[in-house]
C-alpha cells in the first residue's frame, strides 16, 4: 500500500511538474541580474542555464549602464564578462584623454553551482565579481536557492562590496587570514588585472542577502520579484550612491522563451530597466531544424544491374552522384573479391563527420550491385586521407530501418589510413586545377570601450578567396574594402614598453582605410609519415604580421591528444595594410600540447614558447565543443614579463565561443563565427594568427568525436 | 473507408519539402506560397496545406475518413485528425502533440503533450456567423466564417480559432493547438 501510494505521488508531482510548464511557462529559465550574473534584481540567486547556453543581458541602473555575456560550458559553471559605464565618474581627468567621456570598467565573473536542487535540499552555488582587473564591483558569494511551489527562495552571504547589511564574517573566526580584505594583490608592480585570491571570503563584516522570485500563475509567465540588497553602496565603484531603501523590487516578463524584460526599483529611489536574452546552443540543431538533402537516385537497380557489368561504370556513377550531394569523390577501389567497396571523399558540408559518411553509404547502397558486402569510407582533408570506416553494408542497411546508429558500431571499424594506401586505389578521377572559391560578404571591424569612445566600428565589403593549385598547395585571401567608418577620433596611442606587437591597434584601424589586405598566405600541406602533418606557409598571415614558416603536427589517428610544433620569421606589417612592412621582426614559435577529454569534449591546449614580443612563457586554453558545433573556452597566459612590463590587466586572459553559422541556417556548412573578449589589448603573450592550424584541420579524426556523432549517421 | 497514397517527395516542389514535425522550427517569416489551380490539378488526392505562423508550409494527404473524422498524413508520418467542422481534433509527430477526449456532445478533454498535461478542461463558445472573401485556387470566393473563443481554465490558456466554410465544409482554418505552438493555418483541398 506503502509503495502505492509513494508511486502516485511520484506521479502527481511528474504531472504537476508537466503542468506547471503551462501555468508559469518560462519559470526554469533563470534571468541575469543587474550585475551579469544569473540572479533577481541586485542579488544573485544559485540557478543556473543549462550547459551550451549563451546570454545576453543589458541594463540600466543609474549610475551604471551594464551589458553582459554569460556563457555555460557547463550546467554547473557560469562565466560572464561585463561592461559597465559608470557615469558618475570620468574615463580620466586629462581632458584632452578621454575628454567628458565616462568611467568604463570591463570585469570578469564566475560561479559554480556545489549543489543541485532536490526535494530536501536547495540548490548552492558560490560566486566570483568582477574577478581581477579594478575590482570596482569585486566581491564573493555564497547563495542557496529553494523552489517550493511557484516561489523561488534565495538567501546568501556576500563579501567585498556585497556587505551592505553587515554582520561579523564568520569565517573570520576560522582563520586569521579571513580578517583582512586586502585588495591589493601585494605585488609592488601590480598594476591591476591579477586575480587577488587573497582577499577572496575576508574582510571583518559579510553581508547578508534574500530573495523571492513569485511566478504568476496563468500570466505568460510574468515573475514578482522581492529582495534585500546586500550591495554597499559606498564600496563599490569611484563615487558612494544614496540608498533610502535596503529592499529592491520589480517585474519580469517573457517576451518568450529567450527574451525577458525587466524593470525595478531599486534603493528605494531608482528606477532600473533591462532585459535578458538567452538561448540553449549547444544541442543537435538548436535554431533550425535541418535534415541532409540526399538526391535520391531514380533506377536505382538499373544503374546496379550495369555497375555490376563494369566497376568502372560503379565508379564513375559513384563520382556523379556523391558529387552532386557535395561528398567529393577522391579515390575508388572494388576488391579482388568484389565484396568491398572503397572509397575516398573529401566534404566541405557537414561539422558532424557520421552524417557524410551515412549519405556516402546510403548513395552507394543505391548504386552497388548486391554481391557488395562492405563499404570502406575514407575522410580526407584536402590530401590527408584521416581515417577510414569500415562496416558490413547489411548492417548499414538493417539498423537504417530501425534507426539504431550505435548498433551499427559494434560491426563497424575504424582505421589509419596512409596516402600511400589511398594512391593505390584503381580508380582516381583527375581533379581540374586551380580550384577557385571566392565570396563577397559585409564585414564589421570593431574597436569598444577605448578612452576616446564607447565605440568605434567600420563597415567593409570583404573578399574572401582560396586558390587550390594542387592537393597540396593552396592560396588564401581576406581582402577588404571600407565603406564607412569612425576610426578617425580614435587618438590612444600605445603605453606598452614592450614592442608594440599589438598595441598600435588604433595606428592600424585608422591608416588602413580603403583598400587594405587582411590575409594573403599560401600553404603547402603534407603528410610525410604515419600521423605526422605538416604546413608550410608563407605571406601575409594576419593584419599586423607576414613572413614565412610551418607547423608540424602529431596526432595518431583517431586519438585524442596531439603535439604541435610551429616555427615562424615574421615582419610587423605597415599599419595600412598592404605589402609594405615595418622594422621590427621576430622569430616566433611554439610547441602546443591538446587533449580533448572524451566524456567532457574538453580540449586542453598548452602552447609553450616564444611569443610576438619576443618574451617567452606558456598559454593555457580550455575550452568545451558542443553537439551544435558550439565552443565555449577560455584562456590564460603568463610570459617572463612582470605585470608592470605587460601593463593594464598584468597578463593576458579571457574567454570566447565560437558558434557554428549553419545554427542559423536551413542547409548545413562548416564556418564558424567567433566572439572573444578579453580586458585588454596588451603586447605580452601575442602570437602569431595564421590560417589553417593542423589541429583544426585534422581534429575531425579523432574517435570520441566521431562516437559523439555517430548518431547522425541516419540524418 | 477510402485509402490513399501518401505522395512522394520528389512530385511536391521545394517550397513544400519541410516536414510538419519540424517545419514550425524553422525560419521566422517564411514567405510561403499559396496553392494554385496547377498545384491542385497535380494532385490526385486531397490534401491540405498546413502552415505555423511565419514557417514554411507543409501538404498532408487524406488518407483515410472514418466516423467523419479524417485523417492527414504527411511525409515524414506526421499526422493531423480533424473533425467534419475542420477542427483539428489529434495530431502526432509534431514535436508538441495534442488530442481532444469527447466526454459528451461537443464536450472536450484536452490531452498536451511536451510537457505532458492531460486531461485539461477545454471550453469554447462559436461566435455568430459572418461573410468575408478569401482567396482560394486563383480566385476570391465568399465563404462563411465561424470564430471560436477556448478557454483551458486550469492552465490558463486561451485563444481564438478562425474556421471558413465554403458549400458547407472547411475549406480554412486557422487554430491555436499547442500554448507552445505558433497558430497553425490549414487549407483544405478535396478531390
Amino acid at each position: 500500500m506503502r509503495a502505492i501510494l509513494l508511486f502516485l505521488s511520484i506521479c502527481c508531482v511528474s504531472i504537476k511538474a508537466q503542468i506547471s510548464e503551462y501555468i508559469y511557462p518560462y519559470s526554469n529559465v533563470p534571468i541575469i541580474s543587474n550585475y551579469g550574473t544569473t540572479g533577481l534584481l541586485q542579488v544573485p540567486t544559485a540557478r543556473m542555464h543549462e550547459e551550451g547556453t549563451i546570454s545576453f543581458s543589458w541594463s540600466h541602473l543609474e549610475p551604471y549602464l551594464r551589458g553582459s555575456i554569460v556563457a555555460n560550458p557547463f550546467d554547473w559553471f557560469e562565466a560572464s564578462y561585463q561592461y559597465t559605464d559608470v557615469n558618475n565618474y570620468l574615463y580620466s581627468t586629462v581632458k584632452s584623454f578621454s575628454g567628458s567621456q565616462s568611467y568604463k570598467d570591463k570585469g570578469f565573473d564566475a560561479k559554480f553551482r556545489l549543489i543541485k536542487e532536490t526535494n530536501l535540499i536547495p540548490e548552492i552555488a558560490v560566486g566570483f565579481r568582477d574577478l581581477g582587473g579594478t575590482a570596482l564591483f569585486g566581491g564573493e558569494f555564497i547563495v542557496a536557492s529553494k523552489k517550493l511551489g511557484n516561489i523561488d527562495f534565495s538567501v546568501g552571504m556576500g563579501w567585498g562590496t556585497i556587505t551592505g547589511n553587515s554582520v561579523s564574517n564568520p569565517l573570520a573566526e576560522l582563520h586569521d587570514r579571513f580578517k583582512d580584505r586586502n585588495l591589493n594583490s601585494g605585488d609592488e608592480d601590480s598594476v591591476g588585472g591579477e586575480v587577488n585570491y587573497g582577499s577572496f571570503f575576508a574582510g571583518e563584516e559579510v553581508g547578508v542577502f534574500a530573495g523571492i522570485e513569485y511566478f504568476v500563475p496563468r500570466f505568460n509567465g510574468l515573475r514578482i520579484m522581492f529582495e534585500l540588497d546586500p550591495t554597499n553602496y559606498n564600496a563599490e565603484a569611484y563615487k558612494p550612491v544614496a540608498q533610502d531603501s535596503d529592499f529592491n523590487f520589480g517585474i519580469v516578463y517573457p517576451v518568450n522563451k529567450n527574451l525577458f524584460l525587466k524593470l525595478g526599483y531599486i534603493r528605494g529611489n531608482t528606477l532600473n530597466f533591462g532585459f535578458t536574452y538567452t538561448n540553449s546552443i549547444g544541442g543537435k540543431n538548436p535554431i533550425i531544424n535541418k535534415k541532409p538533402k540526399l538526391r535520391e537516385i531514380k533506377n536505382s537497380e538499373r544503374f546496379k544491374r550495369g555497375n555490376e557489368l563494369d566497376r568502372y561504370n560503379l565508379y564513375r556513377s559513384s563520382l556523379k552522384f556523391l558529387n552532386e550531394n557535395r561528398l567529393y569523390l577522391q579515390t575508388a577501389h572494388l576488391s579482388e573479391d568484389e565484396s568491398k567497396l572503397s572509397v575516398s571523399v573529401i566534404q566541405p558540408t557537414y561539422h558532424s563527420h557520421p552524417i557524410a559518411i551515412g549519405q556516402t553509404s546510403k548513395i552507394l547502397d543505391q548504386l552497388a550491385p548486391d554481391n557488395i558486402e562492405s563499404f570502406e569510407i575514407t575522410m580526407a582533408n584536402g590530401n590527408q586521407p584521416m581515417y577510414k570506416v569500415t562496416f558490413p553494408r547489411k548492417d548499414f542497411n538493417t539498423y537504417k530501418e530501425a534507426n539504431l546508429p550505435y548498433a551499427l558500431l559494434s560491426t563497424t571499424k575504424f582505421e589509419d589510413i596512409s596516402a600511400a594506401e589511398v594512391q593505390m586505389h584503381e580508380f582516381k578521377p583527375r581533379a581540374i586545377f586551380p580550384v577557385i572559391n571566392s565570396k563577397f560578404s559585409p564585414s564589421i571591424r570593431s574597436q569598444i570601450g577605448g578612452p576616446d569612445g564607447f565605440y568605434f566600428g567600420e563597415l567593409m565589403l570583404a573578399h574572401h578567396a582560396s586558390v587550390v593549385f594542387s592537393r597540396n598547395l593552396e592560396l588564401t585571401s581576406n581582402i577588404n574594402l571600407s565603406i564607412l567608418d569612425n576610426f578617425g577620433d580614435l587618438k590612444l596611442a600605445s603605453d606598452s614598453v614592450l614592442p608594440h606587437v599589438r598595441t598600435d591597434i588604433v595606428q592600424y584601424l585608422k591608416e588602413s582605410k580603403g583598400l587594405h589586405i587582411s590575409n594573403l598566405q599560401f600553404n603547402y600541406f603534407n603528410k610525410i609519415g604515419k600521423n605526422i602533418y605538416t604546413k608550410t606557409s608563407a605571406g601575409l598571415f594576419e593584419s599586423m604580421f607576414g613572413g614565412v614558416g610551418g607547423e608540424i603536427l602529431y596526432k595518431p589517428v583517431l586519438s585524442n591528444y596531439g603535439i604541435g610544433i610551429e616555427a615562424w620569421s615574421v615582419k610587423q606589417r605597415d599599419y595600412d595594410q598592404m605589402f609594405d612592412f615595418r622594422d621590427y621582426s621576430v622569430v616566433t614559435g611554439h610547441m602546443t600540447l591538446y587533449f580533448q577529454e572524451p566524456r567532457s569534449r574538453i580540449l586542453f591546449k598548452l602552447m609553450g614558447g616564444r611569443f610576438l614580443a619576443k618574451d617567452s612563457g606558456l598559454h593555457l586554453d580550455l575550452s568545451r565543443s558542443f553537439k551544435s558545433g558550439l565552443r565555449i573556452g577560455a584562456f590564460i597566459a603568463r610570459t617572463d614579463i612582470s605585470y608592470a612590463e605587460f601593463g593594464e590587466g598584468s597578463f593576458d586572459k579571457g574567454f570566447y565561443f565560437s558558434l557554428p553559422i549553419d545554427i542559423f541556417f536551413s542547409e548545413y556548412s562548416k564556418p564558424h563565427t567567433g566572439f572573444g573578449l578579453r580586458p585588454i589589448t596588451r603586447d605580452g603573450a601575442a602570437f602569431l594568427i595564421h590560417s589553417h592550424r593542423l589541429w583544426n584541420v585534422t581534429d575531425s579524426a579523432t574517435k570520441s568525436d566521431l562516437i559523439f556523432d555517430w548518431g547522425d549517421i541516419y540524418d | 473507408m477510402c485509402i490513399f497514397l501518401v505522395c512522394a517527395c520528389t512530385t511536391i516542389p521545394i517550397g513544400y519539402l519541410d516536414t510538419l514535425g519540424t517545419a514550425y522550427k524553422s525560419l521566422r517569416n517564411y514567405p510561403g506560397t499559396e496553392i494554385d489551380k496547377d498545384y491542385y490539378d497535380g494532385f490526385q488526392y486531397s490534401f491540405i496545406r498546413a502552415q505555423f505562423s511565419g514557417a514554411p508550409p507543409v501538404i498532408l494527404v487524406l488518407s483515410k475518413v472514418e466516423n467523419n473524422e479524417f485523417f492527414w498524413v504527411g511525409s515524414d508520418g506526421s499526422t493531423l485528425t480533424t473533425n467534419q467542422d475542420g477542427k483539428i481534433i489529434k495530431t502526432e509527430g509534431i514535436n508538441r502533440d495534442i488530442e481532444f477526449i469527447s466526454t459528451g456532445k461537443k464536450k472536450y478533454k484536452l490531452n498536451l503533450f511536451n510537457p505532458d498535461a492531460f486531461y485539461q478542461p477545454y471550453e469554447f463558445n462559436l461566435t455568430e456567423s459572418s461573410y468575408t472573401n478569401i482567396n482560394y485556387l486563383d480566385s476570391e470566393i465568399l465563404v462563411m466564417l465561424k470564430e471560436e473563443e477556448f478557454y483551458s481554465k486550469i492552465i490558463g490558456w486561451k485563444n481564438k480559432n478562425r474556421y471558413y466554410y465554403y458549400e458547407g465544409r472547411p475549406i480554412r482554418t486557422v487554430q491555436n493547438i499547442h500554448p507552445y505552438l505558433p497558430s497553425l493555418r490549414l487549407d483544405f483541398y478535396y478531390k
